[in-house]
């Protein structure tokens, strides 16, 4: 014989009731009733030991044990849901307790009145059950939940979650803030505009397409591509999408993502490359300058000196004394020569004699070869800076002064330059037509302003150029003396 | 005696040249060559010839440095600069180290050899085309002392010095000169900088005192 029709034997053997007690009796959830106004208990089944730690005789005997066991913050709660449940019906409250052995336990407390056949309330029962475990969960995930937020909303960048409709359409379920300070759009933007395409740039609109079907596919894609944001700037984005199961083992019915705004290191890049361009120009510009200079100058003297040489070789002695004196009045031009282009390239009093003798050089030579007048003071320079200090120092107030020379319209322009609290400052002034400087910077064809700056900023120091069209052009930079190593 | 000449260049081509050309003088000795300033320094110690005759430019220890340790070390030895910067900055700095003559490299060889037999520090002998006011103009522009802290202001700074010990409020001066009231400020933490003060009414004291301004009433 099986177990199962010896079972169904013993049920066939019991009584309704019998049965509903063993029910109540081996439930985890403690089942009560009371009197019709709820002043006496009448019964309370035996798991209200296991939950309350109490045993169900106590209660019996002291009736005040039950609200003394709730927690004291709580019991106002309790009661009142008793009173609701006696005068209104039923009603579910929850509470804590605390048990003999101090531990506190959440309770989820059902309560119903129970009526005669005219309706009169008789009785009071309820079920009340341990939610501790369930409460923990619940608060676990809500911190598990607000963490997830934080990080999300504390990086530049913004996730989103999306799921899979029948008919394949991915729909937007969230997006976290950092959504809306890239893009300037909220979620309900999004959905209203018609989801997410709404704010790809028409250019990469194509690309995008393929996106959801690259997703269906592999089950992960990511990429980039370029939005436009609610005030109308273009911002570069990097997103990657994973699908997952929303119910384990089930089909991938959901999308998670996250984007990064990479705008501002794609322009540094750009920048980057900018740069190196205009520096390989800039030397392909110099080197293009000396070499002319070496043939066009040096060349044509040498074969000048040559010629003399040649003819001093004849066997006529007055022409030979006439033709070394050329000779050696064409090699005294050619040492000058030299002397000059190296010193152009690269002016040795920087290295040998310091900052203030190199600046005094370059004031006196400026002002020979193009007739600007600098007024140049110092003041605490008599001393050495490490080398590519002087050296950024020496090429700003060149550049300054070159920039003064081509396009102020005016002859005379001030430098000055001084030393205070650890700084070296630096001022170049003219008092010229002057620019537009963002309007210069955005052009980006002034090379010799970036590279200014960058010279400044790269020794950890300060660049501010400032110009009125019309009356001027200030230009300053503060150097930090002994520099942070930015290499 | 002949004058003993320890000859230090770190060209060789050139030391040969001017080897060549002082040996052809009958009273002229030359009793070392060194190709750099550490080599000479060392022969110096040994040789202590009567005259050096000195590259300005050279890879390491340079020539400047070579002759400043010459006149704290050997009293009485001469050092003749032989140089191709007819720069006066090198030629101030180069007496400044104590030099008894200074040659430009691209002038006759009559010259050094004058140099060598007649220069004295007291009374250097320097290449004719560096002039005494050159040398003195130079001297000027180089010291600190040219620099009162009132020239370092630009002209714009004199202009904001002005405008605020007359009273006036930062959107004033901007409004005034076209320029935004933050590049003001700026320019006045700058000046306050330039001339030594800590605050505004030192610098209406500042400005009074050098005349910019009236008294305050």
């Amino acid at each position: 014989m099986s177990d199962t029709s010896t079972q169904a034997t013993a049920i066939a053997d019991c009584s309704a009731d019998d049965m509903f007690r063993q029910l109540i009796e081996n439930v985890a959830e403690v089942f009560w009733v009371t009197n019709h106004d709820a002043s006496k208990l009448l019964y309370v089944s035996p798991a209200f030991e296991q939950v309350w730690g109490l045993s169900c005789q106590a209660l019996f005997e002291q009736p005040m044990l039950w609200i003394e066991s709730i927690h004291r913050d709580d019991r106002h709660l309790a009661a009142k849901a008793v009173e609701q449940a006696v005068t209104m019906g039923e009603c579910t409250v929850e509470f804590r307790i605390v048990r003999p052995d101090g531990e506190t336990r959440w309770i989820r407390d059902r309560a119903f009145p129970v009526r005669d056949e005219t309706g009169r309330v008789v009785r009071v029962a309820g079920i009340a059950e341990d939610i501790t475990d369930w409460k923990r969960l619940i608060g676990e995930l809500r911190t598990l939940a607000e963490h997830n937020r934080l990080i999300a909303d504390l990086t530049s960048d913004y996730a989103y979650t999306s799921h899979i409709e029948a008919n394949g359409n991915v729909m937007l379920d969230t997006l976290s803030e950092g959504f809306t300070r890239v893009t300037g759009y909220t979620m309900d933007d999004v959905r209203a505009g018609g989801g997410w395409t709404m704010l790809i740039h028409p250019d990469d609109l194509e690309a995008t397409q393929r996106i959801n079907e690259r997703l269906m596919h592999s089950g992960r894609v990511e990429g980039q591509l370029r939005v436009i944001t609610k005030d109308g700037r273009i911002r570069n984005i990097r997103y990657s999408s994973q699908m997952y199961a929303s119910v384990p083992g089930g089909p991938r019915d959901r999308v998670v993502g996250a984007s990064q705004d990479i705008t501002d290191r794609i322009e540094g890049q750009e920048r980057m490359r900018e740069l190196s361009h205009r520096l390989i120009e800039v030397q392909e510009q110099e080197r293009r300058h000396l070499a002319s200079e070496l043939h066009d100058e040096i060349g044509q003297q040498l074969t000048a000196l040559s010629l003399n040489l040649d003819a001093a070789l004849r066997p006529n002695v007055a022409e030979t004394v006439r033709h070394l004196e050329q000779a050696r009045g064409l090699v005294r031009d050619l040492q000058t020569q030299i002397r000059d282009m190296s010193l152009q390239l690269r002016p040795t009093m920087l290295d040998d004699l310091g900052l203030v003798p190199a600046l005094l050089w370059l004031v006196d030579r400026t002002q020979i070869r193009t007739e600007l007048a600098v007024d140049f003071q110092h003041i605490g320079l008599s001393r050495r800076f490490c080398p590519k200090l002087e050296t950024a120092a020496y090429r700003l107030v060149q550049e300054a002064l070159t920039n003064v020379v081509r396009h102020s319209g005016v002859r005379a322009a001030t430098v000055r330059t001084w030393c205070d609290d650890g700084e070296l400052h630096l001022t170049v002034e003219d008092a010229g037509r002057g620019f537009d400087v963002d309007a210069a910077i955005q052009r980006r064809t002034s090379a010799g302003l970036s590279g200014m700056r960058e010279r400044v900023l790269l020794l950890g120091g300060d660049f501010v150029l400032e110009s009125i069209p019309g009356r001027g052009t200030h230009l300053a930079a503060h150097f930090p003396i002994e520099p942070e190593a930015a290499s | 005696m002949k004058m003993r000449l320890l000859l230090v260049e770190d060209h060789q081509i050139v030391r040969q040249g001017v080897r060549v050309m002082l040996e052809a003088e009958p009273d002229f000795e030359i009793v070392g060559e060194a190709s750099d300033g550490t080599a000479a320094l060392g022969l110096i110690e040994k040789l202590h010839p009567d005259v050096v005759v000195l590259d300005l430019m050279m890879p390491g220890i340079g020539g400047l440095e070579v002759a400043r340790s010459i006149s704290q070390r050997f009293t009485g030895m001469r050092v003749v600069i032989l140089s191709m910067h007819s720069d006066v900055a090198y030629v101030s700095e180069s007496l400044r180290a104590g030099v008894s003559a200074y040659v430009l490299k691209d002038e006759s060889s009559a010259e050094l050899i004058r140099a060598i037999r007649l220069g004295r520090p007291e009374r250097p002998c320097i290449s004719p085309t560096i002039s005494e006011e050159s040398l003195a103009a130079y001297a000027r522009r180089l010291a600190d002392g040219n620099a009162d802290s009132l020239q370092l202001l630009t002209l714009r700074e004199k202009e904001i010095m002005v405008l605020t010990a007359q009273g006036l409020s930062s959107a004033e001066i901007a409004r005034q000169l076209f320029i935004s009231p933050r590049t003001v400020e700026t320019h006045r933490t700058n000046l306050m900088k330039k001339i030594g003060v800590r605050n505004q009414k030192e610098m209406v004291r500042f400005a009074v005192q050098r005349g910019l301004i009236g008294e305050p009433h």
